[in-house]
């Protein structure tokens, strides 16, 4: 029961980050820096230290971690918002950890007995937007997503893209760790329970890592899809490496080069979608 | 004690309930207070308005006197057709790919996981704007248009030759389906036979150049070609993989009695492997079928007149009504999807 109200408190509390907090936790950053490589630097260090700390078994420590990863973009780099290649990889970056949290407040959701009510909204949300394209999903926030919150709040572009992919495949991966937690021994959890483990402890020490460690694969291939998920963000109005490059062709007038332009695109999303793909691999074998 | 659990049981649903009520309430609220100065309540009255506008490049074309509910049943006939046009494809190049690797021969190995790499790993909206604007869009104009064996393909799309039944056809058909019921023996015979009777009292109709433009003739526009091809190699690589590992997972002693009975390769494959691979992989192609026909949305940004491209782009610019048109796009979507799910459900 205890760790029942547990998990609903922290997924109001994620809820409320979810749905509009976003920007505003960012936007008192937002003063007096300017571009520099730094940014990017400590991205990618912050985004090291989560993996380390994901390896050695802190897993709600580095999640969170990876999550604030993006606070230091914009910490460092204010008023810019970022574009070409490095926005399609930081929206993938802070994506992925953002999905995984839905999908398994989700997958916990749809998997207790005790609580109908959210049992049916769990079910109910991962069917509605499985049925769905992600066009369709965007299109939906474009047009009706800015009516149906408050008019004083001002969601950046950037953050509804982050939202909205996040969403989007944190459903599919909702579904891949529901089968996780049916395939959960029960044993595990009673022998935690006899050891003296309170419930949420079993959840958050032991079937957590369990259930991330066999769904790894079929994850990866959700994760590997948000990925390739993020290159519709020109229709968000954000530049990214599609929109840059259109761009491009757009001032050289050249029509004869444009599939050279396309194949160089696809060259970058195929070398990112590798990446992602050997590194789960590297995960699993590990 | 079990009537205090029973207790925090009901206060917990209850609080739970509230919660979710209050925040669709909360979204409703929001809606009304930001579309108060329009004054715009929740009515689909609009859905029996004469629409305003046409849609010729379809397979149901709409006039402007036509009611708006018309254009959602062309948009979804658009993406039903394209959808469907693609699964066939898909099968077909997924089925050639997928049995790649089991040809005894290690190029073809590498070609199968070549392709798969390449297909998957790029995302299906950079593919469909590299056939479209890459491949498609540099063709030459009308009056230069390429053509081979009566077909002529241009920047505005396929044409190719139209066949029309004559009377005497529709006679020919039913005579031979009543000699094929009655010579029992020469069936191959009549069909053989039956087949070119058929083809010369068809009617042809050549697709001709005339100033600018090719008249007569089917036509495929290039939104369709592109987004057909684009969709059918994109979900063949992955339906590459699932016949793979269907044929994988067969018993290894069905290759080598197969081999044993000395059936030739086709063979084998035709009567004992695939129909034990075929319902491994049953449940996994629908989820891919499913694929296909959502990602048959993005034909929107290439201009292909589709559901979600007609609805979210012309039919919000015609009624400013977003969310009645956006709601009724995705339940059609919604519906789509369950109807292909019931209809590829195992029995158990």
């Amino acid at each position: 029961m205890k760790s029942l109200i547990r998990y609903l408190l922290f997924m109001i509390v994620f809820a409320m980050f979810y749905v509009g907090l976003g920007d505003v936790i960012i936007s008192p950053l937002l003063t007096g820096y300017h571009f520099s490589a730094l940014s990017l630097f400590g991205l990618i260090l912050v985004i090291l230290v989560s993996l380390y700390l994901l390896n050695h078994g802190y897993f709600i420590v580095g999640i969170t971690f990876w999550y604030l990863s993006s606070l230091t973009y914009f910490i460092l780099l204010p008023e810019t918002t970022p574009s070409g290649y490095v926005l399609n990889i930081l929206i993938a970056l802070i994506s992925i950890p953002t999905a995984f949290m839905i999908g398994f407040l989700l997958a916990i959701g749809r998997a207790n007995h005790s609580i109908i009510t959210l049992r049916f909204f769990c079910v109910g949300l991962v069917k509605l937007i499985r049925g769905i394209p992600l066009l369709g999903l965007l299109f939906f926030v474009i047009t009706v997503g800015s009516k149906l919150i408050p008019e004083s709040w001002i969601v950046s572009s950037f953050t509804t893209a982050w939202m909205t992919i996040s969403l989007f495949a944190g459903v599919y991966l909702s579904d891949i760790f529901y089968a996780g937690l049916r395939a959960y021994p029960k044993q595990l959890d009673e022998s935690a329970l006899s050891l003296g483990f309170t419930p949420f402890q079993a959840l958050r020490l032991i079937k957590l890592p369990w259930v991330v460690q066999k769904t790894l694969p079929s994850a990866t291939n959700i994760y590997v899809g948000l990925f390739k998920e993020t290159s519709l963000l020109l229709i968000l109005g954000l530049y990214d490496l599609l929109g840059v490059m259109q761009n491009t062709l757009n001032t050289l007038n050249q029509e004869s080069l444009t599939i050279y332009f396309y194949l160089y695109v696809g060259v970058c999303f195929w070398i990112g979608a590798k990446a992602i793909h050997t590194l789960g691999r590297h995960i699993l074998i590990k | 004690m079990r009537h205090l659990d029973l207790l925090k049981k009901v206060i917990l649903e209850v609080i739970v309930f509230l919660f979710l009520l209050l925040s669709v309430l909360w979204f409703i609220h929001n809606y009304y207070v930001n579309t108060s100065h329009i004054y715009q309540p929740l009515d689909f009255t609009f859905l029996f308005e004469p629409s305003q506008f046409f849609i010729n490049q379809a397979w149901y074309p709409i006039k402007a006197d036509d009611s708006m509910m018309m254009i959602f049943l062309s948009g979804l006939l658009n993406t039903l057709v394209v959808s469907v046009a693609a699964i066939i494809l898909s099968s077909l190049i997924g089925l050639v790919i997928g049995l790649l690797p089991f040809l005894q021969h290690n190029s073809f190995k590498s070609m199968n996981m070549k392709f798969v790499s390449l297909f998957r790993n790029v995302p299906l909206y950079i593919q469909l704007l590299t056939w479209y604007f890459g491949i498609f869009y540099q063709l030459p104009k009308p009056e230069h248009s390429l053509h081979f064996l009566h077909c002529f393909l241009n920047i505005k799309g396929l044409y190719f030759p139209s066949v029309f039944f004559t009377t005497m056809t529709y006679v020919l058909i039913v005579l031979l389906f009543i000699m094929f019921q009655v010579f029992k023996k020469h069936r191959l015979l009549i069909c053989f036979l039956g087949f070119f009777v058929c083809a010369f009292s068809l009617r042809f109709s050549f697709p001709t150049v005339d100033q600018n433009q090719v008249i007569h003739g089917y036509y495929l526009s290039t939104e369709f070609l592109s987004l057909w091809l684009a969709l059918s190699f994109y979900s063949s690589a992955y339906i590459a993989e699932i016949i793979k590992g269907a044929i994988r997972s067969v018993p290894k002693g069905q290759f080598e009695g197969a081999k044993s009975l000395g059936l030739s390769f086709t063979q084998q494959y035709q009567y004992i492997i695939l129909p034990q691979a075929l319902p491994i992989m049953r449940p996994v192609l629908t989820n891919q079928y499913i694929n296909i026909f959502k990602n048959s949305s993005l034909g929107a940004l290439i201009g292909y007149p589709e559901l979600l491209g007609i609805t979210a782009g012309t039919m919000i610019n015609q009624t400013s009504r977003n969310l009645e048109v956006m709601m009724i796009t995705l339940c059609i979507y919604f519906g789509i999807c369950q109807i292909i799910t019931f209809l590829f459900r195992q029995d158990q």
